[in-house]
């Protein structure tokens, strides 16, 4: 830690976007109902203090920011889009439909082996089954109303 | 557009099959998914599980309870006319809750989107206290709450819930003043009361039932005293004017023909009429009524403006 | 033992094959996340229906307990607590995993819920009136100051630095207040998203801050999700059971904290754990080593949270009152059974009560074979599978578990975008475990403060009657105490150097 002291600048940035976040709770409180305000108010202003305290200590104390792991950032980036994209069509698309595309399109992420046709049948077989497996025992033994949505 | 065209078409055929005169006898076909807006476990839950054998007994169906929890049944009810009409989704629907909710905020549906086809019972309100409490009577508490204003507390389930409602109006109907301590559900207001944390408890007659000896029902908000609580007096019977409760009821879509919904009113109906049935409710606390489709908008009118009314006192109604 | 005469009547082959049934289900549906204890057994309730009483009853704490040990396989094998009450087990199970211990902590989870289990069933045999008794004496003021003692844990959780753990603390509080309020009545911070009415659901959320993070990153590198350091042969049973005989106290200790929180209604499972894990912290030689994979964390919150099903029967059966959401539900199938539930519940249907804590009590016991087999089975797969069919099958769960909950698209949108504000706050230094204390303990914290203060304010102290209540003072000293060791024992170790 003491190697290479420097600043925490993310710490730093991130602290004051909490603090920010601190000040709309704080100012959006203002409508609640005085026992309904309390609670929040005080924790909008736990949040600032803290938050500015460690700006403080990061400015006069170097810190080490935290590590960024190593790896493909194309592939997280890849990975976020499709649970996000996953998550929002799930309902109007429905269910099956955008789950055979969202898994397909993680496996192909996240795969690093070379693509063998033997490998391509095992994988699609495995995936069906385990899409296959997981829809039966969620729609049909626990009776979850999974979304149908326009297509299935 | 397709479901538009679908229900029309379910429509026309309910229609023509009633006609023929054998719709009702045709519905239902297959399994009634039932949506509970609560989480398990609550009033709602135990109404509906109680319920859930006769399905399959009046029909040879059964039904799927299934729970959608969440914003105090906001969640369910603002997503349930986006599910098809065809008398195969039903959903538990609450007064005062749909009445209140919309009133105070926009929460996604208004009252008259939730088309309830029967209200098959209702919690009536009741005071609560603990066994070994020092007030024996109704007029006991009323005199210690007269004594020292504020001073006395209760439990009950919920902000501007159906429990909070009635200590309001009784308060107002005796000219006391006490506070309300809202608990998270009934279990939690029970454990308040249980713990003499409170004064007593504003809450469910169920409850007076499912402590039973632990408790002791002060006064209950029905017209006639209640067959599994007969020592507990009515509010009326002590001179104040309060009827009041959570209403149950089943709703469906809004798109749902009106041959379907008359179906499925007359379905619930029917269950509600078997003696086995009303005997394991009113063990249970609940007090058994029945608005059916063809009193359903008279009684929702009545019910919109009494608790509009309320509301406006309170002073919860949208800004 | 009272009622000794029923452990014959509740041993029979009828039974036992329920609370087999009962113990393998409930751990399948308790490994995946999202599936809840209290969902398991709100979905089976239903075939229980046929059933004497008694042995529904037994199928129904069967699952319960099952599906508690469950939650710890997810918890251990990616870093995903499969229900709320193994949260604190991802603490050290995860880094144990990491290093290639996962059969080791799979294995040390059993014995530990095992224990557990089955202290919570001999308390509910023994001294379920009296502990009772105890439960109510928590009002709300002792709630609130239980979720303070809780979030003082974030003193000890925050890796690296403890501003940024409390920073963190505060954002999952306020993340907590968002939504409808069920005590006071606001609507807050919704603004024109009704979707967040219903709040941030405590599931979704963690499924999200846990989940998600290990997902994104287990993409960004070739390298095996586990690292398997020995050939997968036997359970380590043996070397399981000399750490828990090392560890007998801790292994007693949380225990019986896990009881006594499960009598709390409205504490649960989550909360037990967490109090036994910072307990265990607290008086461990070397509390450095917890976090980093130390196996007394995983013994202390397994057996603190299994334990928490005994004790949450106790005012269940006792009172009339859920100790936990599970035993809401059960609570609602006695109902419908015509169960009258209270004290007389003892006297009168005796036979039914101990006839279900004995099968309660086998439940628990058959739960040490079967739960061995199931983790080491779930931990070769786990391993063995290779990461692009990993991937999408553990996001597949987070969907699906994250929409059962309440059944709602809404929350699995929650889910994801927590958990990507997770992975970024990480990036930020800011770790995902203050933010989910705050959100679980918010509003129990919020409500007992709420309620506390009306009450006070009716009895003309608001302010002192937080302070003047003998068992809030107990726990504010706990809390103190806890918060002020590690400074008291950093001092010692400055004094002798060389205890490392």
């Amino acid at each position: 830690m003491n190697e290479n002291p420097r600043r925490d600048i993310p710490g730093i940035a991130g602290s004051a976007a909490f603090i920010i976040v601190g000040i709309l709770a704080f100012w959006g409180a203002r409508d609640f109902s005085p026992l309904g305000s309390v609670f929040p108010r005080t924790m909008a202003v736990a949040m600032i203090v803290f938050a500015a305290a460690y700006i403080a200590m990061a400015l006069l104390r170097p810190t080490a920011p935290a590590a960024m792991p190593a790896g493909s950032p194309w592939r997280r980036g890849a990975v976020m889009v499709v649970l996000i994209a996953w998550s929002f069509l799930l309902g109007h698309v429905g269910f099956l439909t955008t789950s055979v595309i969202a898994y397909t399109a993680l496996l192909i992420i996240a795969n690093y082996d070379r693509w063998t046709p033997r490998m391509a049948v095992i994988y699609s077989v495995v995936g069906a089954l385990v899409l296959g497996g997981l829809y039966w025992v969620f729609h049909e033994v626990l009776q979850v109303p999974l979304p149908a949505g326009m297509l299935l | 557009m397709k479901r538009f065209y679908k229900s029309i078409a379910a429509g026309l055929i309910g229609a023509t099959a009633i006609a023929a005169g054998i719709a009702v006898a045709a519905y239902p076909e297959k399994t009634i998914n039932y949506i509970i807006a609560f989480g398990p476990g609550g009033e709602s839950d135990i109404s509906a599980r109680l319920q859930e054998p006769y399905f399959k007994k009046l029909t040879g169906q059964p039904v799927a309870i299934q729970y959608k929890a969440g914003a105090g049944g906001a969640a369910a009810w603002s997503q349930i006319n986006s599910t098809p009409g065809d008398g195969y989704t039903i959903i538990g629907t609450n007064i005062p809750h749909i009445i209140l909710q919309p009133l105070q905020k926009d929460v996604g549906y208004k009252t008259a989107d939730i088309a309830t086809v029967y209200w098959f019972h209702y919690t009536p309100d009741a005071i609560i206290v603990t066994a070994d409490s020092p007030y024996k009577t109704l007029d006991d508490l009323v005199a210690a709450a007269k004594k020292s204003p504020g001073a006395l507390t209760f439990s009950g389930s919920g902000t501007n819930s159906a429990n909070h409602l009635a200590q309001q109006r009784f308060g107002k109907l005796a000219g006391i003043k006490t506070t309300y301590i809202p608990a998270k559900g009934t279990g939690a207001s029970n454990a308040a009361l249980l713990g003499k944390h409170v004064s007593g408890a504003f809450s469910y007659s169920t409850v007076g039932t499912q402590l039973g000896t632990q408790v002791r029902c002060l006064a209950i908000a029905l017209e006639k005293r209640h067959p599994a609580l007969p020592d507990c007096p009515t509010f009326k019977e002590k001179g104040y004017n309060l009827v009041s409760g959570a209403y149950r009821g089943i709703g469906v879509p809004n798109t749902t023909p009106k041959a379907t919904q008359q179906a499925v009113s007359d379905l619930i109906g029917k269950i509600n009429h078997d003696p086995a049935f009303i005997k394991a409710m009113e063990d249970k606390g609940f007090a058994m009524v029945d608005i059916g489709l063809a009193d359903m908008p008279a009684f929702m009118a009545e019910k919109q403006k009494e608790y509009e009314e309320l509301a406006r006192d309170m002073g919860i109604t949208k800004k | 033992m009272p009622g000794i005469e029923f452990l014959l009547a509740a041993l029979t082959p009828y039974n036992i094959m329920l609370a087999v049934a009962g113990v393998v289900a409930g751990t399948m549906i308790g490994a995946l996340p999202g599936l809840t204890a209290t969902m398991a057994i709100a979905v089976l309730i239903p075939f229980t229906f046929g059933m004497p009483p008694a042995s529904g009853l037994i199928a129904l704490g069967a699952i319960y307990t099952g599906a508690i040990y469950g939650g710890a396989y997810s918890a251990i094998l990616l870093n995903t607590p499969g229900t709320p009450s193994a949260i604190a087990t991802t603490f050290d199970g995860y880094p144990m995993a990491k290093r290639g211990d996962g059969d080791l902590a799979v294995t040390l989870a059993c014995i530990a819920s095992v224990m557990g289990g089955l202290v919570g069933a001999a308390f509910l045999l023994m001294l379920a009136p009296p502990l009772a008794r105890f439960a109510l004496a928590f009002g709300p003021v002792e709630y609130f100051w239980l979720a303070v003692f809780g979030l003082s844990l974030i003193a000890s959780l925050s890796e690296g630095s403890l501003l940024k753990g409390l920073i963190g603390g505060a954002a999952g509080l306020l993340l907590g207040t968002v939504g409808l309020a069920e005590v006071g009545g606001d609507i807050r911070y919704v603004g024109d998203f009704n979707a967040l009415l219903g709040g941030f659901d405590v599931i979704a959320a963690l499924i999200g801050l846990y989940c998600v993070p290990v997902l994104i990153d287990l993409v960004a590198t070739p390298d095996p999700h586990l690292k398997l350091t020995h050939q997968v042969a036997g359970f380590r049973l043996r070397e399981a059971a000399s750490i828990a005989w090392r560890s007998r106290f801790n292994l007693i200790r949380s225990s019986v904290i896990g009881t006594l929180v499960g009598i709390l209604p409205g504490a649960g499972g989550s909360i037990a754990s967490l109090v036994s894990y910072s307990e265990a912290r607290r008086v461990a030689k070397d509390p450095k080593r917890f976090g980093t994979g130390e196996p007394d964390g995983i013994l202390a919150t397994e057996s603190a949270n299994n334990a928490t099903v005994g004790g949450g029967f106790i005012p269940t059966l006792v009172l009339g009152i859920p100790g936990t959401p599970a035993d809401a539900v059960i609570l609602g199938a006695l109902l419908v059974q015509g169960i009258r539930t209270g004290p007389t519940l003892f006297l009168q249907q005796g036979q039914i009560v101990y006839t279900f804590i004995y099968g309660l009590f086998i439940a628990t016991v058959l739960m040490l074979p079967i739960g061995l087999v199931i983790g080491r089975y779930a931990f070769k797969s786990i391993v063995s599978i290779p990461k692009a069919m990993l991937v999408p099958s553990v996001a597949m769960l987070t969907i699906l578990g994250s929409y059962a909950v309440n059944n709602n698209v809404e929350q699995v949108q929650q889910m994801v975008m927590i958990g990507i504000f997770g992975w970024i706050a990480a990036r930020f230094g800011f770790t995902a475990s203050p933010i989910v204390l705050g959100l679980i303990l918010g509003t129990i914290a919020e409500s007992g403060f709420v309620q506390g203060y009306l009450i006070g304010n009716a009895r003309g102290q608001p302010i002192s009657e937080f302070f003047t209540r003998p068992i809030s003072i107990g726990i504010i000293a706990f809390t103190l105490l806890g918060l002020a060791y590690p400074l008291i024992t950093a001092r010692k170790h400055k004094r002798s150097p060389s205890n490392e």
